[in-house]
């Protein structure tokens, strides 16, 4: 069955190009969020398996995002996608639950890669 | 005993088998020698013997003469023999004395000894002779008994030498002495055939007996030639024959044959006396003649026995000396090498197999050290097998604890495990009490351990952080993105002082049977390099204090000083305004481009004295000319931007400081132009001299300014740039040195002078130098170099064409660059000059005399330009 | 004086790497520096759209990463494939680029240097804060034929 994903990003320009670099990617997209808020919403009405997420947005930072989305399914692979967080904001975000950690900028290969490792964990 | 030989060492074997063979070549040596030795005594004593031998057959012949006289003496009661008696007994004398003066002439010494009876004896006869003749003259005595007295010393004196020289070892003397002692038994028996026959021709008769005795002595006379023809040699035969014939001889027979007839014999005793002598004389020369040769022969024999002792000698000392030298070579060798394998056993057998042994000849012992070397070689590869067991064995002894020791005692990083709990383990380098300044280590806390050390939001991101490296669902790439120590400053405490240090920490996951076991740490000290680098930008400041320091030294006219700044500050942004407009990328042009505004300015910058500034900008005129070799990018282009920065910010900050020095110069207010014209004059006097001092000559500058003509400000700095390009080609180029003027018969100060006239419409610039002119074939020669015309081109031109070159941009005719010129650019910022401001320009130059440039301007409204 | 020079260079370096890597890593086609020059506060020209990242620490200053709105719009197209964007597109296309180079020059100079968080802006905007006596490197860089300027300015 394949994995559906959401993104979560301020920028829509990020959004679309994480969503054109998923492409190849066995993956069904199945929304994208510009803040915290949205994200929630969206977490709670579709329950994705993976969601990459900001963590510099408005309304609500990426943080508390993914607190949010780990009280609504603690299964959720949440992976952090920043140009940037500090390393503390980086380790609390592990903290919260976040299983995979990229900084920007990001090609489809990163991507690629990194979902390739987040994904095959969840296999095991 | 034979076992006893076997067990001899090899040296003592040697000599057993050497040393009887030595004694026996000495033993044949001796006897060699002495066979030699012999042979040639031998000669000697025959060949004494043989002159003893001739001497006494000398006595013998005579005597046998005197025999046959005192024969027929007494046959005829002395009648007829008388006188010759006498005669011949005085002759029989005189040889015998001579055999009595050889015999005692001493050289016999070794003769004598030997034969002493023998002689004794025959002298004993020859002391006879005298009783002998007594009786004879007294005719006591009949003549055959006279005959058989003389015979019988004769005999005696015969059988003496025969014993005499019958004694030698070469075959062919001996054959020839017995010839001789033939011969001689065979001349004596004609000699008594000569006296019987005398007797019985004197008494005209022979009785039964005489005839009897005569008949028998011819028969033993012929007998014993007969044995010396037989054992003579041909030589001696040859002789005989060629002697012993002719008439006498003839007659000798025919007597003969009167005799044997038993007739009456009527012949002259006389007669057969003589003819019997003759023939008697002639035997005695064949005798002599043998008795000659036999003596040259023994003579030549104990020639040749010298010569073949020495010779044997010699050439048996050279072969043994050779033989003995081969023998201790090959020996000494054998020795030798034998030696080497017992050394070379004796080492392995006490383990040592390191080396090879090594004997060079190709002998039998040579290929015993070949397959020695090769036995060893086995024994070293299979004990090299044993070594290896035994040292992996060694080593699984000692593991990885033992090991990890070493490391940890030597290596310069701190290395350590954490546990779950994050405590440090017990094993930890010794670098980590270097880094941290810190004994207990061993079971800490880590994040206790950091605690004093880091800010506390990086300790909270620590703990995290190692939590999480611990998490095995978490994937150790995306943790250690996050690692927050590595790179962080740290404060240690040591007696007191703190310490900061720039650390480095890493961490990896040390797996085991799949479960995260430990977390290795490594921490590296990085203080050294960032601080080299916090200390070099501390000497920059302290170098900025230093730069304001000599500032404030110099004592720059202020008004010089601000004309330099402001434009100095206006140039330098021109540089970055023409980097704003381009938009062709035309690299190289902007490197010329930005060269020529630095290159002004430094010679603005050393006219006014102000060092600090002429070496900023020299600075960056190397930076350029190093750019200028290259392919250029725009790249490049962020260190000249830079450089330039920083020039302007130094001039920016002069002129802070100048601003705030101003007041001390305010009583001397800038009064307009005139004032601006005597500050240049007096600045281009000192540029001038400035330069000169630092080229190693001198020069004064006159300023001619008849006409009082007072430059425009617009003018002042274009007038200002050219005249120092000017001076300072003239000081460099044109001024010679003081040894070459003064060789010149020139004023050792060089002259330079500036002339400023004016029309209505132009005004002129008259400079002129009193230098060696401009050098046409050195201009010639460093266009072409430059590449700025060609062979061909130039041939074509005319002298001011030529002149012009050096009006070209990049011509230079100095060899090395400094802050005076060579770089090329000087004479081409004047002509930019003059064409900027639609000028025109005259050059005179006389070689060896001087340079002249006549510069025109036009006049332009000063108040129209302040505006 | 080096180690200034070096120090300056290397911080430039920085960035430009930063730019350079973002286009070059992105969309696979390489950009180029350009002959830099000097302004002064009041002389600064910016394009149409600017990210400007401020820099705390030991050397205070700015980074301006500035273009037309042609650049953003090509960068859009490849990463996306739209012909058209709109202008939150380009802004937020220009924030992106600008937030990214600043952290990654913050990830590479340590501990000494503190960045703040873009702020991306059309056009010149009437107040600058731009400290004075700051002197302003601008580092044309060209790619696909664009040009951006990198605008550097630290005391």
């Amino acid at each position: 069955m394949k994995k559906r994903l959401l993104i979560v990003d301020d920028s829509s320009v990020m959004r679309r190009t994480i969503e054109k670099n998923l492409a190849n990617y066995d993956m069904e997209i199945i929304g994208q969020a510009a803040n915290g808020v949205e994200a929630v919403q969206m977490v709670m009405d579709k329950k994705p398996d993976v969601v990459t997420l900001d963590i510099t947005m408005p309304e609500m930072d990426g943080i508390a995002c993914l607190e949010e989305i780990m009280k609504i399914n603690p299964e959720t692979k949440v992976m952090i996608i920043t140009a940037l967080a500090d390393k503390l904001t980086g380790l609390i975000a592990l903290d919260r639950g976040a299983r995979g950690f990229m900084y920007k900028p990001v090609n489809a290969d990163d991507l690629s890669r990194a979902f390739d490792k987040l994904l095959k964990r969840d296999g095991e | 005993m034979i076992k006893r030989l076997t067990n001899l060492p090899i040296r003592q074997k040697f000599a057993v088998i050497i040393i009887p063979l030595i004694v026996i070549i000495l033993a044949f040596d001796y006897l060699q020698v002495r066979y030699h030795y012999l042979d040639y005594s031998d000669s000697v004593r025959l060949n004494k013997a043989i002159t003893v031998g001739i001497e006494i057959n000398h006595v013998v012949h005579e005597i046998q003469k005197e025999r046959s006289i005192s024969s027929g003496f007494l046959a005829n009661e002395g009648d007829n023999f008388g006188i010759k008696l006498n005669r011949q007994r005085e002759r029989t004398d005189s040889t015998l004395q001579q055999y009595y003066n050889e015999l005692s002439s001493g050289e016999l010494d070794e003769l004598l000894t030997f034969h002493r009876t023998d002689l004794d004896q025959l002298n004993a006869h020859f002391d006879k002779i005298a009783a002998l003749r007594k009786s004879i003259d007294q005719h006591r005595i009949s003549s055959e008994e006279s005959i058989d007295r003389f015979s019988e010393v004769n005999n005696i004196a015969l059988n003496t030498v025969i014993k005499l020289i019958d004694e030698t070892r070469d075959k062919e003397v001996a054959q020839q002495i017995h010839a001789i002692i033939y011969f001689l038994k065979s001349k004596e028996y004609a000699s008594i055939e000569r006296a019987i026959g005398t007797q019985a021709f004197s008494h005209n008769h022979i009785g039964f007996d005489l005839y009897n005795r005569f008949t028998t002595l011819v028969s033993s006379q012929n007998s014993y030639l007969d044995a010396f023809t037989i054992i003579a040699n041909e030589e001696s035969i040859d002789y005989y024959n060629q002697i012993v014939q002719g008439d006498e001889v003839e007659e000798v027979n025919r007597m003969r044959e009167v005799v044997f007839a038993n007739d009456t014999l009527s012949e002259n005793p006389d007669d057969w006396y003589e003819a019997s002598t003759t023939k008697i004389n002639l035997l005695k020369r064949v005798e002599d003649y043998m008795s000659d040769n036999i003596q040259t022969k023994t003579q030549v024999i104990a020639k040749r026995s010298v010569q073949n002792f020495w010779t044997f000698l010699i050439l048996d000392i050279t072969i043994g000396i050779i033989a003995f030298w081969l023998m201790t070579t090959l020996v000494t060798n054998l020795l030798k090498n034998v030696k080497i394998l017992e050394a070379y056993t004796r080492r392995i057998s006490a383990g040592d197999m390191s080396k090879k042994v090594v004997i060079p000849t190709k002998d039998e012992l040579g290929q015993y050290a070949n397959t020695f070397n090769k036995m060893v070689f086995e024994i070293k590869k299979s004990h090299f097998e044993l070594r290896k067991q035994r040292d992996k064995a060694k080593f699984l002894y000692k593991n990885i604890y033992g090991v990890s020791l070493v490391v940890f005692e030597n290596i310069e990083q701190g290395i350590f495990l954490l546990d779950k709990e994050f405590k440090i383990s017990k094993f930890h380098s010794k670098a980590m009490k270097e880094i941290f300044n810190n004994d207990r280590i061993a079971g800490e806390n880590f994040s206790n351990f950091m605690r004093p050390l880091i800010l506390p939001r990086e300790l909270e991101a620590l703990e995290m952080f190692m939590r999480h490296l611990f998490n095995e669902d978490m994937d150790e790439e995306v943790v250690n993105q996050l690692n927050p120590i590595d790179q962080v400053k740290i404060h240690t405490e040591n007696n007191g002082i703190v310490a900061t240090k720039y650390i480095r920490v890493d961490f990896t996951r040390i797996f085991r049977k799949d479960k995260i076991q430990n977390i290795m740490v490594t921490v590296s000290d990085e203080t050294e390099s960032i601080l080299l680098q916090q200390h070099l930008s501390e000497a920059e400041k302290k170098k900025q204090q230093e730069t304001e320091r000599v500032l404030s030294i110099l004592k720059i006219d202020p008004s010089i000083l601000r004309g330099f700044l402001h434009n100095s500050r206006k140039m330098l942004k021109s540089i970055s305004e023409k980097y704003e407009k381009n938009d062709k990328d035309e690299y190289s042009e902007l490197l010329s481009f930005t060269f020529d505004i630095i290159h002004n300015l430094k010679g603005n910058a050393v006219v006014i004295g102000m060092e600090l500034m002429a070496n900023k900008f020299h600075e960056i005129e190397d930076g350029i000319t190093e750019l200028q070799s290259k392919d250029v990018r725009g790249k490049d282009f962020l260190a000249i931007l830079y450089e330039v920065d920083e020039a302007d910010r130094m001039i920016a900050e002069i002129a802070e400081m100048l601003y705030k020095i101003i007041n001390i110069y305010k009583k001397f207010p800038a009064e307009g132009d005139s004032v601006s014209n005597i500050m240049v004059i007096d600045s281009l006097e000192r540029g001038a001299e400035l330069i000169a001092r630092e080229v190693g000559k001198t020069v004064n500058v006159t300023f001619d300014n008849i006409e009082n003509v007072i430059l425009p400000e617009a003018y002042i700095n274009p007038f200002k740039d050219m005249m120092i390009q000017l001076i300072r080609n003239s000081i460099v180029h044109g001024i010679e040195a003081p040894s070459v003027r003064m060789n010149d018969k020139k004023v050792i100060m060089g002259e330079i002078l500036i002339e400023l006239s004016k029309s209505d419409e132009e005004m002129f610039i008259r400079y002129k130098d009193d230098g060696r002119g401009l050098d046409m074939d050195r201009i010639k020669h460093m266009a072409v170099e430059h590449g700025i015309v060609t062979e061909t081109q130039l041939k074509k031109m005319e002298v001011s064409q030529v002149i012009d070159l050096i009006f070209h941009e990049g011509f230079s005719t100095s060899d090395k660059s400094d802050e005076h010129a060579g770089r090329g650019q000087g004479m081409h910022l004047v002509k930019s000059i003059i064409d900027e401001y639609k000028g025109a320009y005259e050059i005179t130059s006389t070689p060896g005399k001087s340079f002249e440039m006549t510069i025109k301007l036009p006049i332009i409204n000063t108040k129209k330009v302040e505006e | 004086m080096e180690s200034r020079k070096e120090e300056f260079e290397a911080t430039c370096n920085l960035f430009i790497n930063s730019v350079s890597n973002y286009f070059k890593h992105l969309t696979e086609i390489d950009s180029d520096m350009k002959v830099p020059y000097l302004k002064e506060s009041d002389g600064l020209v910016l394009k149409d759209f600017t990210g400007m990242i401020g820099i705390s620490g030991s050397r205070q200053g700015f980074v301006y990463i500035s273009a037309n709105r042609e650049m953003f719009a090509d960068l859009i197209n490849l990463f996306i494939g739209i012909e058209d964007p709109s202008e939150e597109d380009i802004l937020d296309m220009a924030g992106e680029i600008s937030n990214v180079v600043a952290g990654n020059v913050r990830a590479n100079l340590g501990a000494n240097f503190m960045i703040s968080v873009p702020t991306v802006f059309e056009g010149m905007p009437e107040e600058l804060n731009i400290p004075e006596n700051v002197s302003m490197y601008v580092i044309p860089i060209k790619w696909n034929n664009h040009e951006a300027f990198v605008v550097l300015g630290l005391d």
